[in-house]
């Protein structure tokens, strides 16, 4: 199996981060396309991805950020508990998907 | 044991002879205004309905549960321990309610999928468009040689949360020094596989501060237990000496229970106890299994798409009750299963097809309060069968050896995880 270039990977889940966040009304409660896969974040991180405890609140993050974060734990560049363990299975589509669900979320203070 | 209902084989066949008009009717009038019936309001069925609500407003929902409160398995090993008080592990379904959830503290006695009804304890019945029944287990005495339910009067199972986690408690507070307490874990499949091994370590924690000279005896009815290379490695760092595991095949099993005397016999020799921790064998709980949605076994089995009954239509298994893949029986997962089972019954309603989303499982346990671990997992039900499978390249164990930091962390996120996963079930 060859490996893709990172930046080519970051490059193809940033556009359709992009693409994701132009289509409008993502909120909570919609069915979007991956309305299950959000729900497993959220049993840890807290509902609606605000978080009561320990876990970082995740809503309203920046889709950039949140997709760097995730790609990272899943190429093992950086360290996590848990993380590790639950983001192997997630495609770029899917880290794309995700980081623009939470980003379009409104976080803590808002 | 008798079982009632139609087959979902069965109503199928009498939909294309007889039912096909108002069969063909039920998605207009489900939009519309559907009655989805959640039965059992602890993970499964509290995340299902609130995720009901959320997902599809225009729907009622109904959730009926033994008791205006609830009791969470999770952190009651603490408790048991010492370290919570049972108010913290307590919770109302007032959000629920506020959620126009209606909330009914009347047991389900009866489930009948033919004509698509719930008999709660009262004599009133529910009618459903969909039913998701999250029931839990029920124990099967009939498995323990000799005795019955009384049997936890004295010999407390503690693995449904309330007054038998404050009777283990208390038994423990009260035994003398230098006792002995056994835990009797049994063969799988059961509630929480983790649970004995975190009682265990929770209970030497409890001991080594005011009873340093007491044992901890594990008699378990498997070889083989749920993280055991991490607890037993946490064991020997905290509390050397104090543990003993007795597998299986060490014992041979369970020959003898005596109450009175605090002993319980196996093949291979007698085991004395000052406080006995006996969790007998599971099986779905009752209502299920009486309405035939185990089959010919004691668990039902579901399709992992959409959560329905392999045995009967339009009602929906979650939670320790049903075979859910390479799930575990955890909370947690019954909660993740909630919340994709109201997805799959929302999608279901509206003509869509159910979405195959990933779930994920996480389970941590506590070996001392300030050393966590944890057990991960990420599924999705396969394109042929809708089995929910383990997928590749992820989950399993917190790393092994010497890691002081990691198991700190891992507390601290246990913590977290306990009071987003019950502020997402019972929260405002």
């Amino acid at each position: 199996m060859t490996c893709p270039d990172p930046d080519r990977v970051h490059h193809g889940v940033f556009a359709i981060i992009a693409s994701v966040l132009s289509s409008a009304g993502i909120a909570w409660a919609a069915d979007g396309p991956r309305s299950v896969t959000v729900e497993a974040c959220t049993t840890c991180h807290g509902p609606g991805g605000i978080s009561h405890g320990t876990m970082p609140t995740i809503a309203g993050m920046d889709s950039e950020t949140l997709a760097e974060v995730l790609l990272a734990f899943r190429d093992g560049s950086l360290e996590s508990t848990v993380m590790g363990r639950l983001v192997g299975p997630l495609s770029d589509e899917d880290i794309a998907g995700i980081a623009a669900y939470f980003a379009a979320l409104p976080g803590a203070d808002q | 044991m008798t079982r009632t209902g139609l087959t979902r084989r069965q109503a199928l066949g009498l939909a294309g002879a007889a039912l096909t008009a108002p069969i063909l009717a039920t998605p207009a009038r489900a939009q519309a205004g559907a009655h989805i019936l959640v039965v059992g309001g602890g993970f499964g069925g509290t995340a299902a309905a609130r995720a009901m609500r959320r997902i599809m407003p225009e729907v009622a929902v109904t959730l009926v549960t033994d008791a205006p409160t609830f009791t969470t398995c999770p952190f009651s090993n603490l408790v048991i321990g010492g370290l919570r008080d049972m108010s913290e592990i307590r919770f109302s379904y007032d959000a629920l309610h506020n959620d126009g959830v209606k909330v009914r503290f009347d047991p389900a006695v009866a489930l009948d999928p033919a004509s698509r009804t719930v008999t709660l304890q009262s004599g009133d019945r529910l009618s459903y468009d969909r039913a998701i029944v999250s029931p839990g287990v029920d124990f099967r005495y009939e498995a323990l040689p000799g005795v019955g339910p009384e049997v936890s009067e004295r010999l407390p199972h503690a693995w449904k949360a309330g007054a038998q986690t404050i009777l283990l408690r208390d038994q423990i507070r009260s035994m003398p020094q230098g006792g002995t307490v056994i835990i009797a874990p049994p063969d799988n499949p059961f509630r929480c596989p983790p649970g004995p091994y975190e009682r265990a370590s929770l209970i030497a924690s409890y001991l080594s501060r005011h009873n340093p000279t007491a044992k901890i005896v594990i008699v378990d009815g498997k070889d083989k237990f749920s993280k055991q290379g991490l607890f037993m490695e946490g064991w020997q760092a905290l509390y050397p000496g104090m543990i003993d595991f007795v597998p299986f095949s060490e014992h041979g099993g369970l020959k003898g229970i005596d109450a009175d005397a605090r002993r319980i016999e196996t093949f291979f020799g007698d085991f004395k106890g000052d406080v006995i921790n006996l969790i007998p064998p599971q099986q779905a709980a009752a209502i299920v299994l009486d309405a035939g949605l185990g089959g010919s076994g004691l668990w039902c089995e579901i399709d992992g798409l959409t959560f329905e009954a392999r045995e009967a239509a339009h009602v929906h298994v979650i939670g320790d009750a049903a075979i859910v893949g390479d799930m575990p029986k955890s909370g947690f997962a019954a909660a993740t299963q909630g919340k994709a089972c109201a997805h799959a019954v929302a999608a279901l309603l509206a003509g869509r097809e159910p979405q195959r989303g990933i779930l994920m499982n996480t389970c941590y346990s506590f070996v001392g309060p300030e050393y966590g671990i944890s057990v991960a997992g990420v599924y999705r039900s396969a394109p042929d069968t809708n089995r929910l499978a383990s997928l590749p390249g992820a989950g399993g164990t917190s790393a092994a050896g010497d890691l002081p930091e990691l198991r700190r962390d891992e507390a601290n996120y246990a913590r977290g995880w306990y009071a987003n996963l019950t502020q997402e079930l019972f929260g405002a």
